[in-house]
């Protein structure tokens, strides 16, 4: 396992309160008995109570455990471990401290049990669950198409003045139906019809959107095997990962082109958008449950050597490391950029094969930043509305106000800038 | 959206009513022809719908916008990363409370500046929300954000940008004048009394003569306000528009301009004030015997004494005439002294009596007039704090190092006769006060009254000695325990200190 950098630790920080804790601790005082293997970091850090708490990483996961009562996920003292053996900080004995043996030991073991389960007992077994699940789906979505029907007969100023269990329970139904990606799409649509402004047209949009899902799963024979497989992921049936390594896969130096953080409840999620030179795009999707942990952070800008397992579906398609992914230095371009609106019509044209995706990458030349309301620009003068939750002040002061390239996401028309390139450096946002 | 599209804008205007009211109120109409043709066993509004929400979203048009303008070009460098890391740090996770932090920001802005380079511009988003609230940091950071700072000031913070105007850019050629006058009626009470004090600092006489031209419109709050702005550049060119102030009706207004007189040297006002001094001071000449200096309290002042600042006679008051005799004191000319007694400084200062009080009020007026052959003159008398910071360089050394150590001086006393001193105080002086706070128990306001001075005023030499002060034993460790984190904090303030420098030394010896 290669060394991470220090921003990298520090990405996987579960929030700025806790990385700049972390720092605060990331000093030789307070640790003892620290160490590192290929695999492992381990030390113990002098709290505030009589004993030292026990920490270690697990790098390969990374999965992070410490003896301190904190409910962060890695805590202040994971963090600044790993900073120590960023820095090249930590004691060199080779000798693993028996509690993060011991903790190791316990995950092997538990992984490996996991796997015997997970091992298909037989592939007729296999089908027959797999039968079972399409018949609940199935019943699901009959049930969808009732509920879809009623609220186009009632109307949607009607639904909007429903409490929120309207939504909840058809929520909650939908789960039961093996549909969790449905249910999250009637979960939002009930808490922002009271928040948005547009809440007629959004309301319109999405009750024709799921209405749209709907349709397609019940005609999904006549889809083509990427469709089908787009459809499969937006109602929440997923992938097996193994199912994906033993798919396509392919050996590249891979760029990232950009991450984003984002926390949905109690979900931590984060999005990793990697591409190849000839412009092939991955999207590295990983979601993280309270008391798990996201994967080692990738930061834009790195290129990495790894061979990446595809999902199936259309393009841009979800991905996942096969591998360990090889640093191999540092970009200095975004690569290719266009237009706005080339941009826009790539999107729209996206959308002809996948409408119910509302997420694109892309790469935008020599824009320049709007203000009131904040927007990008490109050369021709065409504009994208700035997503919320941009550090702005960060991208003009970065930019100077300059024309740069950069990369985000294109999601309802609002553009996410994820990392842009100034004076030949590309740099996260 | 193509707007071009009429048959188009209907559907959807007709669909969303359909839509609010529901299919059992308003069935839908159906769709444009160019739409194609709708699934024949399908649910009219909820495919119109699927329609919309694709249609809506493959057919986003950019909108246009205009960009920003450029920030220009920076000549200078950008501070270095190590400065960039430790400003950082300050910023996110200070090694030192409040003010402390504050004074190692201004410390970072400084070196920097110094060095020639500029902030990071990273680090401009941070900083603005900190200078926003502390007048110093916005002064220190003006000098070293470079153009990215002023533009990004601009754009972001125009509150920020205005105040850092104010504070910095003097007004230089007389087109900027002409402007500033032209604009200065329609500015609030505090951008007006900024504006004033910025043009008083380049052109004293044209601020007076602004001021005096809107002077009968503006309300009491204002005037008084306004006329403090004189106390930048104060001339004897104010005094004929000071005089008439004192006129006025706000008893506030009166005694601002009061207030200015007394401080300008050569002003009628401090002549009338001298006149009624001059009568109360008798020497009695004694043989082989010291002279003996007597000062009479005054007798309650008239009407011209009291439109010069004098508070008038008020049965319900007691010690009214302690107080009139202060003000006469600190308001006379030095030179009434001499004249009145014929004796000389010296002789004046070793004679007058501490007792009643006299001594005192004497040691505020030269510590207003900023006297250096009085302030030294006085230098061998008790405890005149005041005077300290007027003294010649030589006898506040020796002063200091006296009374520092004295544990019968109070540490008020000592922290009012540091306040004028320039820092860092002399090795000497700042070992005195090393050894003075590790000494001091707990409980004792030595070890707060200094404030942040005690941190930036001293010498790095005396860093060593808090290094040994600290290391050594204390008999009693409860009774010495803040003491010894003062000494840490001192410590740990004078490394980051040092830190600081050293990232910047090589930029700055370029520099140089």
């Amino acid at each position: 396992m290669s060394r991470w950098s220090e921003e990298q630790v520090l990405a996987a920080a579960p929030d700025a309160r806790s990385a700049s804790a972390g720092r605060a601790l990331a000093v030789p005082g307070p640790w003892t008995e620290t160490g590192s293997n290929d695999s492992l970091v381990w030390g113990r850090c002098q709290g505030s109570g009589k004993n030292p708490y026990q920490v270690s990483v697990d790098l390969d996961a990374p999965a992070y455990r410490c003896s301190c009562p904190s409910r962060k996920f890695p805590c202040k003292h994971a963090i600044a471990l790993l900073l120590l053996w960023a820095r090249g900080a930590t004691g060199d004995d080779q000798d693993v401290a028996a509690f993060a043996a011991d903790w190791a030991e316990k995950r092997t073991a538990k992984a490996e049990q996991k796997t015997r389960e997970a091992a298909p007992a037989d592939p007729e077994a296999r089908a027959q669950r797999l039968e079972q699940r399409f018949r609940k789906m199935d019943a699901g979505i009959d049930d969808l198409t009732v509920w879809l029907t009623d609220l186009a007969r009632s109307g949607l100023a009607d639904a909007r003045s429903q409490p929120y269990a309207f939504w909840d329970r058809t929520a909650a139904r939908l789960v039961d139906a093996q549909l969790p990606g449905l249910a999250d799409r009637v979960r939002t649509m009930g808490e922002e019809s009271l928040r948005r402004a547009d809440w007629a047209d959004y309301l319109l949009g999405q009750t024709g959107r799921l209405w749209l899902m709907a349709q397609a799963w019940r005609r999904r024979d006549c889809l083509t095997d990427d469709d089908q497989a787009d459809l499969r992921a937006a109602v929440g049936l997923p992938t097996p990962t193994e199912q994906v390594r033993a798919g396509q896969t392919r050996s590249e130096i891979w760029q990232v082109m950009g991450a984003h953080r984002s926390v949905d409840g109690p979900l931590q999620q984060q999005r990793t958008w990697l591409r190849a030179d000839d412009g092939e795009f991955g999207l590295l999707l990983e979601t993280a449950a309270p008391g798990q942990s996201l994967g080692v952070p990738q930061l834009a800008g790195a290129r990495l050597r790894a061979t990446l397992a595809f999902y199936p579906g259309n393009t841009p398609r979800r991905v996942l490391f096969v591998d360990d992914p090889e640093p191999m230095g540092e970009a200095s371009s975004l690569g290719e950029g266009t237009s706005v609106a080339e941009a826009l019509r790539r999107s729209g044209e996206s959308l002809a094969a996948a409408p119910w995706r509302t997420r694109f990458p892309v790469t935008l030349s020599n824009m320049r930043i709007a203000l009131d309301p904040a927007a990008a620009v490109d050369a021709n003068g065409d504009a994208l509305a700035l997503a919320d939750g941009i550090a702005l002040d960060l991208l003009l002061a970065r930019t100077g106000g300059r024309a740069c390239d950069l990369f985000g996401e294109l999601e309802d028309g609002l553009l996410r800038v994820l990392a842009i390139n100034v004076d030949g450096s590309v740099i996260p946002l | 959206m193509n707007p071009a599209t009429p048959d188009l804008d209907a559907w959807i205007a007709a669909l969303r009513t359909s839509a609010l009211v529901g299919t059992g109120r308003r069935p839908p109409e159906a769709p444009p022809a160019l739409l194609g043709h709708p699934v024949e066993d399908g649910e009219p509004l909820l495919d119109q719908a699927a329609l919309f929400d694709v249609i809506v979203r493959a057919g986003t048009v950019a909108r246009s916008a205009q960009p920003v303008e450029p920030c220009p070009p920076e000549a200078r460098p950008v501070a270095p990363a190590a400065a960039t890391r430790l400003l950082s740090l300050l910023l996110t996770q200070p090694p030192l409370p409040g003010e402390l932090r504050d004074e190692l920001l201004i410390n970072w802005l400084h070196a920097c500046a110094a060095s020639g380079a500029v902030v990071a511009p990273d680090m401009l988003g941070p900083i603005f929300q900190v200078a926003l609230r502390n007048l110093e940091i916005r002064s220190a950071l003006v000098a070293c954000w470079g153009e990215r700072g002023r533009w990004l000031a601009a754009l972001r913070q125009p509150r920020l940008a205005r105040l850092a105007a104010v504070s910095t850019d003097p007004v230089r050629d007389d087109a900027h004048v002409e402007a500033l006058v032209t604009r200065w009626p329609t500015l609030d009470l505090q951008a007006a009394d900024a504006e004033l004090r910025r043009l008083r600092s380049t052109h004293p006489d044209r601020a007076r003569e602004l001021l005096e031209s809107h002077w009968t419109k503006l309300p009491a709050k204002a005037r008084a306000q306004h006329l403090g702005c004189l106390e930048v550049g104060l001339s004897l060119g104010d005094e004929a528009f000071l005089e008439c102030a004192l006129d006025d009706r706000a008893l506030t207004v009166r005694a601002a301009a009061a207030d200015l007189l007394t401080h300008l040297p050569g002003s009628q006002l401090r002549e009338r004030m001298g006149q009624r001094l001059a009568p109360l001071l008798t020497v009695r000449r004694r043989l082989l015997r010291r002279p003996e200096i007597t000062v009479s309290m005054p007798p309650p002042p008239d009407a011209a004494a009291i439109r010069d600042g004098l508070q008038a006679a008020d049965p319900k008051l007691t010690g009214q005439q302690a107080g009139w005799l202060r003000a006469i004191i600190a308001a006379a000319p030095l030179e009434t002294w001499t004249r009145a007694t014929q004796l000389s400084i010296d002789e004046i200062a070793a004679n007058i009596d501490d007792q009643n009080g006299d001594l005192v009020s004497l040691s505020q007026a030269v510590a207003r007039a900023g006297d250096r052959r009085w302030a030294d003159a006085l230098a061998g008398r008790s405890v005149n704090a005041d005077v300290v910071a007027s003294m010649s360089a030589e006898k506040r050394e020796g002063w200091l190092c006296r009374h520092i150590p004295m544990t019968s001086v109070a540490p008020r006393t000592i922290a009012t006769a540091l306040d004028g001193v320039p820092q860092p105080w002399s090795p000497a002086v700042s070992k005195a006060i090393v050894e003075r706070i590790a000494d001091s128990e707990d409980h004792s306001p030595m070890l707060t009254v200094l404030g942040t001075d005690l941190y930036t005023g001293l010498h790095p030499e005396a860093i060593d000695m808090v290094r040994t002060l600290r290391e050594r034993p204390v008999a009693d460790p409860d009774k010495h325990a803040r003491a010894r984190t003062t000494l840490r904090t001192i410590l740990q303030f004078h490394t980051f200190n040092h830190t600081i420098r050293d990232a910047f030394a090589q930029l700055a010896e370029e520099a140089s």
